[in-house]
């Protein structure tokens, strides 16, 4: 048998070791997957309390428990939260009917003056809530940013960028449906 | 006499000032604030390229920043605030890499290279070191002289 030699032992293993960390960088998910996925999805949405800045006294989200809850994360001088805006309103206008879905805003490093400008110009009227703590209990990490609550209070997406009408009304459906076959477990899987 | 000692002896007591002055800290609890400081500094600031909340001047990071004050002086553990940060931002929010499981290749690598490269130099060595005797043969008195016998003749 041919004897192998220290310095052939060592590019070996020098080379594996490269192999292993160009494997551990390539399964490494990337910025946008980073930032497209949440660990809060699967598990209990946490709660968001304050200041309700469009209607006046507090406001929580576990007042809207039971129904399907957009959390959107926003702000005044954002360009693409006041893009996705009309389509939220006629989002909460399509649901109003039957109950079943509301919106929960929750204001970005903004003022209160900003905001409520806002949506006196873009109309809308649910739950406008100034709580800076609530951004790092969601992991935001820019605006627009949505998450979808289930009934159960389960967080089942997050939505990255300005959200569309279309989009928002298909990514619900997918929802309700594996919801309704998970018939109300825990996590609900799309 | 005594202008020969002042020097060396105002150096010493500053010397001496600025150990005791450095090593104040050492032997009492850290404060909240310090705590908070040194998990903030394992945390990426999620708008920033390269920088720690604790370094970052952004909006979100001094939010984050305020949170994590939060908790440690509402009584929670270090890793219990850092889990926090895992459970909303991700375990690649920490500025630090994950040591367990395929990650903590990125902790073991540098160690092996270096075992690895130690063992190479001293394989090297014990090959460059010279080898047999070193009392000239006959064969190399015989070239020395006949090389001589050249230089003498020239």
């Amino acid at each position: 048998m041919k004897r192998w030699g220290a310095p052939r032992i060592a590019a070996v293993s020098v080379g594996l070791i490269m192999v292993l960390l160009i494997g551990v960088l390539a399964t490494r998910r990337n910025a946008m997957e980073r930032q497209r996925s949440s660990p809060l999805v699967g598990r209990v949405a946490p709660e968001v309390a304050g200041p309700d800045l469009l209607n006046g006294g507090r406001a929580r989200l576990s007042d809207g428990a039971g129904k399907w809850i957009l959390v959107n994360f926003f702000a005044s001088w954002c360009v693409p939260c006041a893009k996705e805006h009309p389509e939220l309103v006629k989002f909460a206008a399509a649901h109003q009917a039957s109950g079943e879905v509301s919106i929960f805003a929750v204001v970005f490093e903004d003022q209160p003056k900003g905001v409520k400008a806002f949506f006196a110009k873009r109309g809308g009227g649910w739950p406008v809530v100034d709580e800076p703590r609530a951004a790092v209990d969601y992991g935001v990490t820019g605006v627009p940013e949505s998450f979808l609550i289930a009934p159960n209070g389960v967080v089942v997406g997050k939505l990255t960028g300005g959200v569309r009408l279309a989009s928002l009304e298909t990514t619900l459906a997918r929802f309700k449906a594996a919801y309704a076959a998970a018939n109300a477990s825990t996590t609900v899987a799309p | 006499m005594i202008r020969r000692w002042a020097l060396p002896a105002v150096l010493l007591i500053v010397m001496i000032g600025a150990l005791g002055f450095s090593a104040r800290g050492i032997g009492r609890p850290p404060t909240a604030e310090e705590r908070a400081q040194s998990i903030a500094s394992r945390v990426k600031c999620p708008v920033c390229n390269g920088l720690s909340v604790q370094q970052s001047e952004a909006g979100l990071a001094r939010t984050i920043y305020a949170e994590i004050l939060r908790q440690v002086q509402s009584g929670r553990s270090d890793a219990q605030v850092t889990q926090y940060i895992v459970d909303t931002y991700g375990r690649e929010q920490l500025t630090r890499p994950d040591a367990s499981g395929i990650g903590s290749i990125v902790w073991i690598a540098p160690v092996v290279l270096v075992v690895l490269s130690l063992a190479g130099l001293a394989a090297a060595f014990r090959r460059w070191r010279p080898s047999g005797s070193r009392t000239p043969s006959d064969a190399d008195r015989a070239l020395v002289q006949r090389a001589l016998r050249r230089e003498g003749g020239s």
